[in-house]
């Protein structure tokens, strides 16, 4: 019994490893293109970068866009970036 | 309210969003001015109580996803313009500025049926040289929460006393925290109000269970229910209950939580098995 527990386990985690399926993650870029200088010596940035790079280190899979998609049903975490005047 | 604003319909669909039990971060310096009295903003548990601009460094309250946590800010350009300052509605307040004034939030509503966070600063504006926490655990802490399960029964919620069974409990972390010690504590008291330890609350009440499983850790019973976990951050802990269950635990709940420790820096949610006929 333990032995079927273990590979259902496992077969699960392998599912739920796969990219962009563990976690669906939605990256709104609605900061307006308004750019700062990245403390880290990244240049001029926007306000999106910072976000991007920590989910990246972290080995987060995610859809970056400009807009909200009209159907996000299929997102588990949405990040609304929205800099500073909105 | 500028072009830049979320529109109604933006809003409505952010709000379903989080009825449907998802996880939403907005960050914006000016969310609270322009959204303060929308119903967008009351899912974030706060209430926006003006613009206060110059602060430099943050700091995380205690008994927060973020306690303890310090950074300083790089309080030039766009980042530092208007910065909101809030209070609590609710929300826990995930960091205050040197002035005292609060400027991030978590809430998962009223029934605990989602997870928001809000935070009034850039947060790529946050600087990583002498801070407690870089970036990207702070990234992890947040995703952490807005993740929200973090410790799932992967095969059944119930066992049955007349045969046995066994269980399997995967704890899904990040990457960044591979390697970390683990442990998968247990309960027959229920989570609340839990047992709170190096200002972390794990959501089991002790009981006489918790330290059966504590003094029987990765024997047969109870395998892999402690270690480091991998590459991944993740861990799948066995429960097995070696054969038939007296009959009188019929009914039973066990919760069961992650905890990470040495010290206890982290728990996850509780997950439970029912002990049925």
């Amino acid at each position: 019994m333990r032995v079927l527990t273990l590979f259902l386990a496992a077969a699960i985690i392998g599912f739920l490893a796969a990219p962009g399926l563990s976690q669906s993650i939605y990256v709104w870029d609605k900061d307006h293109n308004l750019l700062f200088a990245d403390p880290e010596g990244g240049g001029n940035v926007d306000a999106t970068y910072g976000v991007k790079k920590a989910l990246d280190e972290l080995g987060y899979a995610y859809t970056f866009g400009g807009a909200l998609p009209s159907d996000i049903s299929g997102y588990d975490v949405i990040f609304v970036i929205m800099g500073t005047y909105c | 309210m500028t072009d830049y604003a979320l529109t109604a319909g933006q809003q409505q669909q952010l709000i379903g969003f989080l009825n449907d039990g998802k996880g939403l971060y907005i960050g914006g310096n000016d969310f609270g001015y322009y959204h303060g009295n929308h119903a967008i903003y009351k899912m974030f548990g706060c209430t926006y109580l003006g613009d206060h601009t110059d602060f430099t460094s943050l700091t995380g309250p205690n008994n927060t996803l973020l306690g303890g946590s310090t950074i300083n800010y790089a309080n030039a350009g766009y980042p530092g313009d208007y910065l909101d300052w809030i209070a609590a509605d609710g929300g826990d307040m995930l960091y205050k500025c040197q002035y005292n004034k609060y400027r991030a939030v978590a809430y998962s509503g009223t029934e605990g049926t989602y997870r928001a966070i809000h935070s009034a600063f850039w947060f790529g504006a946050l600087k990583d040289a002498g801070a407690s926490h870089t970036k990207t655990e702070i990234m992890a802490a947040y995703m952490r929460y807005l993740k929200g399960d973090t410790l799932v029964s992967v095969v059944g919620t119930e066992i049955s006393c007349a045969t046995g069974g066994d269980a399997a409990f995967m704890m899904e972390l990040t990457p960044a925290q591979s390697g970390a010690k683990y442990l998968i504590a247990a309960s027959m008291s229920g989570t609340t109000p839990g047992t709170m330890i190096n200002g972390v609350n794990i959501p089991l009440s002790q009981d006489n269970f918790t330290q059966f499983v504590l003094d029987n850790l990765n024997t047969s019973m109870f395998a892999n229910f402690a270690g480091l976990l991998d590459g991944s951050g993740r861990a799948i802990g066995v429960l097995d209950t070696m054969g038939p269950v007296n009959p009188v635990w019929i009914g039973t709940t066990i919760h069961f939580a992650g905890v990470l420790f040495d010290p206890v820096t982290w728990a996850s949610n509780a997950t439970a098995i029912t002990l049925v006929p």
